[in-house]
């Protein structure tokens, strides 16, 4: 479904340059559970940023079920970020200003679903991830792990067929983090596909692929 | 709220699938009004001078000195500031709206 072909990601020039890619290759299948693990600093959330269309490669090709991104307007890439995927972030990155039910109403906005919906859509995602309680809280007054568990909410929040995942459980305590784990894998288990990114060991037997990651290289794919 | 905040908003709306058109729609409404909120707030301030200079020159004796407000200085005034409000939020969020959502996230 997502297939990188040669793709490097070099920041800077001359003294400061920084080669955070080299020649990777990759693809990734529908229901798949990928994991990207490897080192701090060695490349994983530049990868996993080019294969959402947030960022774009130096040099090399995405593809996305065969035609090249690299091609795609920046209208179509807002459509890809706003229906087929969903992106959770290891700051979370919510609006500090909206409300978590308005958070995760936010997308649905964004694609322009009428009111009525987008209200109940976003009670029953809150109230997926054990929210119902918090619907008017804004994200100052929510713990680590329960922004995280809004972000969930809104990264579903348009029914996307992969989630983009980087570091979910980083900032947060192992049993919020456990929570988020288990979440990811009901939603794999439904079918979506999951691409995370870690540099803990110990979330492997969550996925079915695993791609390490060292110095920017791929130094092994692990199939399950 | 700072320009770094705003910055960081656009990055986010741009991860979730906002089109450039509608990140310039939401800064410009919203600066649009902050500007016509300060060109009220002057507008109440600058009549109320006017007034007070009014009554001042009228007890001196000044009786032709009057304060003299029309209709079209008003809305001309009100449009002015939320030109100005519009105009002051389209640069950055133009800018902002251009580069890709994580060059606008990690503007933190
Ligand atoms: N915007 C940037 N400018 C310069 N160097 C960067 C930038 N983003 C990341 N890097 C560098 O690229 C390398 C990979 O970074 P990153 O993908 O964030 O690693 P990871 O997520 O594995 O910790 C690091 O050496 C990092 O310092
Ligand atoms: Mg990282």
């Amino acid at each position: 479904m997502i297939r990188a072909e040669n793709v490097w990601k070099i920041y800077g020039r001359g003294e400061a340059k920084t080669i955070a890619l080299k020649n990777i290759n990759l693809e990734i299948e529908e229901g798949e559970f990928v994991m990207i693990r490897g080192p701090s600093g060695c490349g994983k959330s530049t990868l996993l940023n080019i294969l959402a269309l947030l960022d774009v490669p130096t040099k090399g090709e995405v593809y996305y079920k065969g035609r090249k991104t690299s091609l795609m307007s920046e209208n179509k890439k807002a459509i890809f970020r706003r229906k087929i995927s969903g992106f959770i972030f290891q700051q979370f990155h919510l609006i500090k200003t909206l409300t978590a039910l308005e958070n995760v109403e936010l997308p649905m906005i964004l694609d322009e679903k009428d009111k009525y919906y987008r209200r109940k859509r976003a009670k029953k995602l809150l109230e997926m991830v054990g929210l119902e309680n918090r619907l008017n809280h804004y994200p100052h007054q929510l713990s680590g792990g329960q922004q995280q568990r809004v972000a969930i909410a809104r990264a579903l929040a348009n029914n996307p067929k992969i989630i983009f995942a980087d570091e979910p459980t980083g900032n947060l305590d192992s049993k919020s983090g456990i929570t988020v784990m288990e979440m990811l894998k009901e939603l794999n288990e439904k079918g979506i596909t999951i691409i995370m990114v870690t540099h803990e060991q110990e979330l492997e037997r969550y996925a079915s692929k695993i791609i390490k990651l060292r110095d920017g290289e791929i130094i092994e794919i692990v199939k399950k | 709220m700072s320009i770094l905040e705003r910055r960081k908003d656009i990055g986010i709306l741009k991860a979730l699938g906002a089109e450039t058109t509608d990140i310039l729609a939401i800064f410009i409404i919203e600066s649009g009004f902050l500007g016509l909120f300060g060109g009220v707030i002057g507008l109440i301030l600058g009549i109320l001078l006017a007034k007070g200079i009014e009554i001042v020159a009228h007890k001196m004796g000044y009786l032709m000195v009057n304060a003299y407000i029309s209709y079209e200085l008003i809305v001309g005034i009100l449009a002015f500031s939320f030109l100005v409000g519009v105009i002051s939020g389209y640069f950055p969020a133009k800018s902002g709206a251009k580069l890709n959502p994580i060059e606008t996230l990690r503007g933190e």
